[in-house]
């Protein structure tokens, strides 16, 4: 039932302190023990730090001459006192949620995101007087940097998205220094453009790869720069490579579903590819939300089409693929059932989610990494920010329309229905996710905060046919932008992950950690692994596809253009 | 201790709330500040970029990668080539 609160605490941020406060209140002698340890710690680094620097300043009966070193060197010691002193505060306020009596779990984990929002905030580096790097960059210009700072943040109040600037927007072109792979438009509908992409080799293999992309950003995440580019890589090991660029939703796209996604998209993308090569099975990889739609198709698929040679993909990947949302992460303080009532009311009014709202979720997910720095560099140094395509991509994000938006975040993350059983019906048939027979290669990584890797590991448990499991030791993007090159230094752990080959009871719910345990470390990238796993029945030395065909000839040249819609 | 190795320090600093009682030396490695991730090795290629003019490519910083190296890179960007 909607309350009140749904919409003057969605979020659950004021009851959750509340509740913590409360908690305390009622342990008076704990609290006491508490904030005897901080006074103590406070006291400590203020006798240790501070002393010399007062009784060096305050002890001169004389009013000092202005001088520059002077002033830095004060500026250094107290904003070093004060990282100090912001550090302890931090550490102890971790300890001060975690020890809180009567408190769940997951309420602590709660209380300690919100709580990091406000530390993050007033880290010193934040402040001018306490960031030396600050104060001599506008001594250093003679207060030019201060000013270029008041203009840029002037600038971005009046472009009116509350969002800061996270890359020099006008150092990348996309289709000219990005997203450059050469290719064209094979497909285009409503909803998806379909990329292929020209061979770089005399020889393919005969089973094409179908990238199923995430429609939350742009696709060209797989295709940024020449040696990082994903795409590049599986052309140079002589792959046919498709790739789905999504159309950027408006309001009236307000109706398209996720089923849309699922049918007008992955399925359309997969069948287009194998008309193409004249295959009658592709190899289909799903990435992030991309992936939840391929595991919902493959379900459906199977559900469909007793006699196997009609499913239309031999092998299936999921990068950071969700579909047992039990384990969703941080997005989950901001996607539950008691915020869904607002952001059902503020998607209805366009009839999209926008992209100001998407952008500064995922910003607050890692405040320090992309809001913070940025404050510091854009408006505190006066600098422009850096020239990173991986930057520039990030800010380079879509709408989500209506009504897949909707059934994402009802029937996924709040009530987890893909893992369970026949509990959704989508195009016909009841989705088991257990009826997949195709082998799943399934990628994980150890830092992503958005798909957490034990979600992503329960999630390729549901399947039923054979399943690897990799796991990168890196995050949500850089997991799988992981290019195999001299200095990669990455690591990961690779392992069969199914029940029903790790002789695991298949009634319990599989134990990520116990698999994790069981794994041998391996240095690298991965890609050079999935590669091996992709060519396991993959015919080689296969002349090339042509690019497009007589039922599909080509529309234009890649990148196309949704994905230049902003 | 050497400009590069306190103007490194310094950006570690700021960029790491949590690293500020962290002893920096030339054997630290990335991986030993707190809260290393890849995204944060993203803005520090950018605070190295910009404070020393040269282009380091990310992989360079990786988790094993030491201050020592950090500091070769940028002192003789030629080995940023070698490197790679």
């Amino acid at each position: 039932m909607i309350s009140p609160d749904n919409f003057t605490d969605p979020f659950e941020i004021g009851s959750i302190f509340a509740k913590t406060g409360a908690s305390w209140i009622q342990n008076p002698e704990s609290l006491a023990r508490m904030l005897d340890q901080l006074s103590g710690r406070i006291q400590k680094t203020l006798s240790d730090n501070l002393e010399p620097f007062f009784s060096k300043s305050l002890s001169a009966d004389k009013i000092p001459e202005y001088d520059e070193a002077a002033l830095l060197d004060a500026v250094k010691t107290v904003s070093a006192s004060a990282r100090k002193l912001h550090l302890i505060y931090n550490r102890w306020m971790k300890e001060f949620i975690d020890n809180t009596p009567d408190l769940k779990p997951d309420e602590k984990e709660r209380c300690a995101f919100w709580i990091s929002q406000l530390i993050y905030s007033m880290a010193p580096s934040n402040y001018f007087w306490t960031n030396p790097a600050a104060v001599k960059k506008s001594i250093d210009t003679k207060g030019k940097s201060l000013a270029q700072g008041i203009e840029t943040w002037i600038e971005d109040l009046k472009r009116g998205d509350g969002l800061l600037k996270l890359s020099d927007e006008n150092a990348f072109s996309v289709g000219k220094n990005i997203a450059q792979t050469k290719g064209a438009v094979v497909f285009r509908n409503e909803l998806m453009e379909l990329i292929q992409y020209e061979p770089v080799k005399k020889k393919t293999w005969a089973v094409p790869v179908v990238f199923i992309q995430p429609w939350i950003n742009k696709f060209y995440i797989f295709d940024l720069s020449e040696q990082n580019s994903f795409v590049r890589y599986l052309l140079n090991q002589g792959f046919s490579v498709f790739i789905t660029s999504w159309k950027n939703p408006g309001h009236d796209m307000r109706n398209t579903t996720f089923e849309d996604y699922m049918f007008k998209g992955a399925l359309t993308a997969v069948e287009v590819a194998n008309q193409i090569c004249n295959t009658k099975k592709v190899h289909a990889a799903g990435y992030c939300v991309g992936a939840c739609a391929l595991a919902a198709l493959m379900a459906w698929l199977n559900r469909k089409y007793e006699d196997q040679d009609k499913i239309p993909v031999a092998r299936w990947t999921t990068f950071a693929g969700l579909t047992d949302f039990s384990r969703q992460g941080d997005l989950s303080f901001f996607i539950s059932e008691k915020s869904l009532p607002l952001i059902e009311a503020s998607i209805s009014v366009n009839g999209y989610l926008d992209k100001t709202s998407i952008s500064l979720i995922f910003r607050l997910l890692q405040p320090n990494n992309l809001i913070w720095r940025y404050f510091v560099n854009n408006y505190l140094y006066g600098t422009p920010p850096p020239k990173s395509d991986f930057l520039f991509w990030n800010a380079d994000s879509t709408r989500l329309p209506e009504a897949m938006c909707r059934f994402y975040l009802k029937s996924c993350y709040v009530k987890n229905q893909l893992a369970v059983k026949d509990s959704l019906t989508l195009n016909g048939y009841p989705i088991d996710l257990g009826s997949i027979k195709q082998p799943l290669y399934a990628v994980g990584a150890m830092k992503d905060h958005i798909s957490p890797w034990h979600g992503t590991f329960l999630s390729c448990n549901l399947s039923g046919g054979p399943v690897r499991y990799v796991l990168s030791n890196e995050g949500h993007i850089t997991g799988f932008v992981n290019p195999p090159t001299k200095k990669a230094k990455g690591k990961y752990w690779a392992g069969t992950a199914d029940n029903n080959l790790t002789g695991q009871d298949v009634d319990k719910p599989p134990d990520p950690d116990k698999w994790l345990s069981e794994q041998t470390l391996q240095r690298g990238s991965w890609w050079p692994d999935w590669v091996l796993w992709l060519t396991e029945d993959n015919q080689p030395d296969v002349k090339p596809p042509s690019i497009g065909s007589e039922k599909y000839p080509v529309i234009e040249k890649a990148p196309g253009k949704y994905v230049l819609e902003s | 201790m050497s400009d590069t190795l306190e103007k490194i320090r310094d950006g570690i600093q700021e960029i790491f709330p949590e690293a500020a009682d962290m002893e920096i030396t030339n054997d630290t490695t990335l991986e030993e500040i707190p809260d290393w991730d890849s995204m944060s090795a993203v803005n520090l290629q950018g605070y190295i970029e910009q404070t020393f003019q040269v282009i380091i490519p990310q992989d360079l910083l990786a988790d094993e990668t030491t201050i020592q190296e950090v500091i070769s890179y940028v002192q003789d960007p030629e080995k940023i080539k070698e490197a790679m």
